[in-house]
């Protein structure tokens, strides 16, 4: 029953982290990457967007 | 900490150097106008900056407005200009601007290893004397030179020489000096000089004149009368003066400086690569080699051993759950969602790397350009602007950062234009799908890869026309295209930009399919009831069945490909995952046809691309209602295309 309960858990555990790792990574990638963050804020633009001092 | 910035014209190895001497690997392409956006590093200390390629700067382009711009309002400490050695001339028009800005100058001529090749000696000695700026010979490619730069550029730092300004015909600089002498130049801003002011008085400069206050009426008249007397004496607008005046100063000095031996020309493969009617057959043949052995031959090794592999990982994980007695729920997601979607798109790994790894070769050798130079007539009676070639061959890769460099296109009408047919360019994400498709639908049949660019440039033509049919304004701008040598590509910039496209794939693997991956499993698992369930029941079935008579036409009315394009648009290589987890990649025979394989791959290459890539066409095109019109257009346009080509094929089979 211990064993069950734990390998559920483990799997629980390496989903939820896989899920985890690759929203993190994307919502990094689309801060550096892409215009998908840029906006009127302040500061807000892509590095792209930064250099070229033309973000729309 | 001091500013170095690397400037020169187009593809004279700004971002070579900017590479050897950060440590970084910012992209290197063998051919002009690959550097956009200003890129920043660190060298001994100091910060560095490539500035994008140029050849004056005159504030036309949007590159020259950058790089003027940053010089005269960011004072770099020291300006390297990166000189083609092989260029002297060309190169020493921009030279000539650089000196008028009074800032410290360094000239580094690059490519001294062609200089033999080409039968060109160079006086280094006699070009520092008549520049009054220090000269360095480098290599940047074979990395010789670098330790002779790296000490100059402390020395220019430490003792911050002003090199010396062209001087032009007495009756020119007589109107610059008394230019000078007026008290109205005083209130230039910060950091400009007399002489350069005096220079953009002359020319009528809009861009410096909007920066200066208005002049006082005798002033403002005096130099009207100077630029009447000037268009007298020399027959042209007073621009056109100024750039001549430039130019001869360039043709005094590189005649001075270097020695030239005539060479003898032999075959030039140019004569083919370049030739009207010769040139795109031998494109379409080598991107065909490129395929077969991509695809063809190391896909056809690769593929099925990684199939096989990821199977056996999702059936061992599937024992051991079941051992260990975890959820079916969990498992599943683990194995049947999770394994079996993220490991259909690494099955395609080993061929990508090869293909990126090819292209990469074309490029750095100096064919694309070719490519570039073809295209660049057609474009033009496209409506499109020479500079669309960029995106194009840029979107050969991935869309989103080819949207992206169509910022460079002056003309409102020809940006939005190139940034609605860029995604009809092939992009790496496509080519897992095409590659399953051919892999199991036409063994063998390896002219139909190459067919696949073939239809997204009529794609981006039949647009063109119809666009400039459509268009009562009709635009025209001239664009310089330099085409680059042929050189062997360097195994360093090969490698980087093979290996970047190849990670960026692995990346996404890991990411977005990973996530839609899992919502594929738990929705083709699962009723709205939430009930585990058969696949045909599932919430996906459902909302598959509700899109796919749109495709019954094309071939794939089948909910399970309808889902696919829907995940699709999260990202093209979802396709194949979604495949994957809702029939199975073995399977497709049992749903496909041939004539549906094509169609479906027709409309996946030519419909709307990824979120990222339609994000990026909205910022480009900045306005909603124009984004809707193109993603209809591309959208509406692949399904006639997909149409077309299932008549096609089930008309002659």
């Amino acid at each position: 029953m211990l064993i069950t309960i734990l390998a559920n858990i483990t799997v629980a555990t390496i989903i939820l982290t896989l899920l985890a790792f690759a929203i993190s990574v994307m919502i990094k990638q689309g801060k550096e990457e892409s215009c998908a963050s840029c906006s009127t804020k302040k500061r807000s633009a892509c590095k792209g967007c930064q250099f070229a001092d033309k973000c729309h | 900490m001091q500013t170095l910035a690397l400037i020169g014209n187009p593809n004279c190895g700004k971002t070579t150097l900017f590479n050897l001497l950060t440590g970084t690997s910012a992209y290197v392409g063998n051919w002009p106008g690959v550097t956009v956006e200003k890129k920043e590093g660190m060298t001994n200390g100091h910060r560095i900056l490539d500035l994008p390629g140029i050849y004056s700067l005159s504030p036309y382009s949007p590159e020259e407005k950058l790089s003027r711009r940053y010089i005269l309002d960011e004072q770099p400490d020291l300006i390297i200009d990166v000189i083609d050695a092989t260029n002297l001339e060309r190169s020493l028009y921009l030279t000539n601007q650089l000196a008028e800005l009074g800032r410290p100058l360094l000239l580094v001529l690059n490519m001294e290893d062609l200089l033999e090749k080409e039968g060109i000696t160079i006086d280094a000695k006699r070009l520092s004397q008549m520049t009054g700026a220090p000269v360095v010979q480098i290599s940047a490619s074979k990395g010789t030179g670098i330790e002779a730069l790296q000490a100059q550029i402390e020395k220019s730092l430490s003792e911050k020489k002003l090199p010396l300004c062209p001087l032009f015909s007495n009756f020119v600089e007589r109107y610059i000096s008394e230019i000078i002498g007026d008290d109205y130049l005083h209130q230039i801003p910060k950091g400009r000089q007399m002489r350069w002011a005096a220079i953009k008085l002359i020319e009528a400069d809009e861009l410096f004149l909007s920066s200066m206050p208005a002049p006082p009426p005798a002033f403002k008249t005096y130099i009207e009368k100077a630029r009447k007397e000037l268009e007298a004496h020399f027959e042209d607008d007073p621009e056109a003066i100024i750039i001549d005046q430039r130019y001869k100063v360039a043709e005094h000095i590189a005649k001075d400086c270097q020695i030239k031996k005539k060479t003898k020309k032999g075959f030039e493969f140019d004569s083919i690569a370049t030739h009207r009617f010769a040139a795109i057959p031998l494109f379409l043949a080598i991107m065909a080699g490129v395929f077969y052995l991509s695809i063809g031959l190391v896909g056809g090794y690769t593929t099925p051993l990684l199939e096989e592999l990821f199977a056996f990982l999702g059936e061992q994980v599937h024992l051991i759950a079941d051992r260990f007695g975890v959820f079916p729920l969990l498992s599943g997601i683990l194995a049947d969602g999770i394994i079996a979607g993220v490991g259909a798109v690494l099955t395609f790994v080993p061929q990508l790397f090869v293909l990126f790894l090819l292209l990469s070769i074309l490029e750095d050798c100096g064919y694309m350009a070719r490519i570039a130079f073809i295209m660049d007539r057609m474009m033009r009676t496209l409506g499109l602007s020479g500079k669309s070639i960029i995106p194009l061959v840029i979107g050969t890769g991935c869309t989103v950062p080819a949207i992206m460099s169509s910022r460079t296109i002056e003309h409102q009408k020809q940006r939005e234009l190139t940034v609605i047919v860029t995604p009809f360019i092939p992009c790496g994400a496509k080519m897992p799908v095409f590659a399953l498709m051919l892999t199991y639908f036409f063994p063998g049949k390896w002219f139909i890869a190459p067919m696949i660019y073939l239809l997204g440039i009529v794609a981006v033509v039949v647009t063109g026309l119809l666009a400039r049919a459509l268009d009562r304004h009709k635009e025209t701008n001239a664009f310089i295209l330099e085409l680059p040598r042929y050189q062997l590509p360097s195994p360093r910039n090969t490698w980087l930009q093979t290996r970047e496209r190849t990670l960026g794939f692995i990346q996404k693997a890991g990411t977005i399919i990973l996530l839609s991956s899992v919502i594929i499993y738990l929705l083709s698992s699962y009723s709205f009831t939430l009930q585990a369930v058969d696949a045909e029941q599932s919430m996906l079935a459902m909302l598959g069945k509700l899109i796919a008579p749109i495709f019954a036409p094309l071939g794939f009315g089948f909910w399970q490909a309808s889902v696919a394009l829907l995940t699709g648009i999260a990202a093209k290589e979802s396709i194949v995952s979604t495949l994957s987890v809702t029939i199975g990649t073995a399977n497709l025979g049992a749903l496909f046809t041939s004539d549906s394989a094509l169609s479906y791959m027709t409309f996946i290459l030519l419909s709307s691309p990824c979120i990222a890539a339609i994000s990026a066409m909205f910022k480009e095109l900045g306005s909603k209602r124009k984004l809707l019109y193109a993603v209809l257009w591309q959208t509406g346009f692949a399904y006639l295309a997909a149409l077309l080509v299932r008549l096609i094929v089930l008309l002659t089979l």
